[in-house]
């Protein structure tokens, strides 16, 4: 019973990790999938939302020789709804619009930048956010060794597969919502021209459309999704540290992996490839204990969730390179329900 | 057509270069409203480039662009397109992954649901406007006579399909001028009559096509006037025999 509650709680934490990853890829799958904007910078969004939750939600800690130090706010000025702080949802929303302004001021200069050009722009301006800005400011980040004791929306003390279940859940919620407002959007109006201009821009241009705009759009849109998922990574997480322990390009091309993957352009085969990354990890740190195996396997085990992506990968671009699902025919479809006159 | 009506689109001095190339030098010259005006001239005359300047694709670095006597140059594309100037690619450049309908529903300005508030919420009023553009798309592929393929995704289309499905997205935004680059290259000869039929029959009900074309026959035949280019500006203008004819003109394409 103990046991069986153990891996309960284990398979929510598990679950709760698909789920921020999710958050990511439904949000690159809009950038990339519909738009055709290659965002290599994943790992700064996220990271930023992610630090920006985490000062929410935390009170702030002076700096001292011993300790950086960070920014943070008194908690007793946020006060309860229903028993849960709305510290955090004001941490989510602050770790949104962080990310999507940083976006904005990161893609007026770059956006007309070609795809691979803006690939590069976007994965080295996320780099120094997080390298430079992030690590480097101690008093304001906590520096290298980041914030901790970063709170939980829903804590039950020793129970602790409650406080793991009830987390999975609101994730869950959260991922569906943001499914089916991502699935409105993207077959409306606005997605068939957010793919015209991932097909052509330069038609697009020529039939009149602000392609800059759209483009933009998208991306801030994108980014902020990515921000709110940050948000998230750091409740569950309970803390965030700076590069290189999180928020590396390892970040953003596992949530790329997850896109090619299930199936650029399609929601649900994103969804379902939000699996594959989090359950190679898991795998592969449970790997040694389900299969009781010894050294040096049970070190080396570790790494085979990279062996792994790559010969899935390699599979996926010579036998589907669509995608285990591959992009809906027809872009707009009339939505169930419509209101005003 | 009273030669005192002032031209619907205007160019006065415009200059391009590309380096060291004058790709359009100084060129001035004007359409009418209501005619199919060619364009023609050797390889790198200047035509295309001409185009891409109206269009907005270019700024030119002097001259001007009129419509209606209205400053066009320098504006963006798209707001060139909703002053109601459209072009076409030489090599036509269809949204592949999106059907054919889709191609010339995306097409279609000022479209409510292109925002993404108005889509996510779901208005009644851009959904309906959704049908009415539906409906006028159908129309239009009828009229091209792709109305069978409107479901086939665009690229499973025939090179001259696809130079048809172009003129057709451009009918979508109802445009003053449309500029026509090569409408009818590489197109057999069924699809290019089809295809200057419906231009003609456009030109009839008050549309105005400027038109790049090679096609010595389809020049004569279909050109209501001609503008002859060399080395980035006009030579030659007027009745396609007269063009034809103009000493000038054949020294340009002889090298003479």
């Amino acid at each position: 019973m103990v046991e069986a509650i153990g891996i309960l709680a284990d398979f929510a934490r598990f679950g709760s990790l698909v789920g921020i990853f999710a958050m990511l890829a439904l949000a690159l799958n809009l950038q990339w999938g519909k738009t055709g904007l290659f965002n290599a910078g994943i790992a700064g969004f996220w990271g930023l939302g992610a630090y920006v939750a985490s000062m929410v939600v935390t009170n702030p800690v002076p700096s001292a020789l011993a300790r950086p130090g960070h920014w943070g706010i008194d908690q007793t000025a946020f006060p309860s709804l229903l028993g849960v702080s709305t510290a955090f949802s004001v941490g989510i929303i602050l770790a949104a619009i962080v990310a999507g302004v940083l976006a904005l001021l990161i893609a007026i200069p770059t956006m007309r930048l070609r795809a691979d050009y803006f690939a590069i722009a976007t994965l080295g301006l996320s780099e120094i956010v997080m390298n430079v800005f992030v690590k480097n400011l101690p008093g304001i980040t906590g520096g290298v060794e980041g914030i901790t004791q970063v709170p939980r929306p829903f804590e039950f003390g020793r129970e602790a597969w409650k406080t793991e279940l009830s987390y999975f859940l609101l994730i869950l919620g959260v991922v569906i919502v943001l499914f089916f407002l991502l699935e409105r959007l993207v077959r409306s109006p606005w997605g068939r021209v957010l793919t015209a201009v991932r097909e052509d821009e330069d038609a697009a241009q020529a039939l009149g459309k602000d392609t800059f705009s759209l483009k933009l759009q998208a991306f801030v849109l994108g980014a902020g999704i990515m921000g709110m998922s940050g948000a998230f990574f750091a409740f569950w997480l309970r803390g965030v540290s700076p590069p290189p322990n999180l928020f590396t390009a390892v970040d953003t091309f596992g949530v790329w992996v997850i896109v090619i993957i299930g199936g650029s352009g399609n929601n649900r085969g994103v969804l379902a490839g939000a699996f594959v990354v989090p359950f190679l990890e898991f795998f592969s740190v449970r790997a040694k204990d389900w299969f009781s195996l010894v050294e040096p396997l049970a070190t080396q085990i570790f790494y085979f969730r990279l062996i792994a992506i790559g010969v899935v990968l390699i599979l996926l671009i010579m036998w589907r390179p669509q995608g285990i699902f591959p992009e809906p025919k027809f872009v707009a479809k009339r939505p169930r329900w419509v209101i005003g006159r | 057509m009273s030669t005192a009506e002032p031209p619907i689109l205007e160019t006065k001095g415009v200059t391009k270069t590309f380096g060291g190339i004058r790709a359009v030098d100084n060129c001035t010259l004007a359409i009418r409203a209501g005619e199919i005006t060619g364009l023609i001239g050797p390889n790198g005359a200047g035509k295309t480039t001409l185009f891409n300047i109206i269009a907005g694709l270019y700024a030119p670095e002097s001259g001007s662009i009129s419509l209606r006597g209205e400053r066009i140059d320098g504006r963006p594309p798209f707001e060139i397109v909703e002053k109601g100037i459209v072009k076409t690619f030489q090599i036509p450049r269809e949204f592949r992954n999106l059907t054919v309908l889709e191609n010339l529903m995306v097409a279609a300005p000022g479209h409510p649901g292109e925002r993404p508030l108005a889509a996510l919420i779901g208005w009644r009023r851009v959904w309906d406007r959704e049908d009415e553009i539906r409906k006028k798309a159908l129309e239009v592929l009828s009229l091209v006579e792709l109305d069978r393929l409107s479901d086939a995704y665009a690229n499973e289309l025939s090179g001259g399909q696809k130079k048809l499905l172009e003129l057709a997205r451009t009918l979508m935004v109802d445009p003053k001028v449309v500029l026509l680059d090569e409408p009818v290259a590489g197109v057999n000869p069924t699809l290019t009559g089809k295809l200057l039929r419906t231009i003609e029959e456009l030109r009839d009900k008050g549309s105005t096509f400027f038109m790049i074309e090679h096609d010595m026959d389809v020049v004569m035949k279909r050109c209501d006037r001609v503008i002859a280019m060399h080395q980035g500006r006009p030579i030659a203008e007027g009745k396609p025999e007269d063009v034809r004819q103009d000493q000038r003109v054949m020294e340009a394409y002889l090298g003479g």
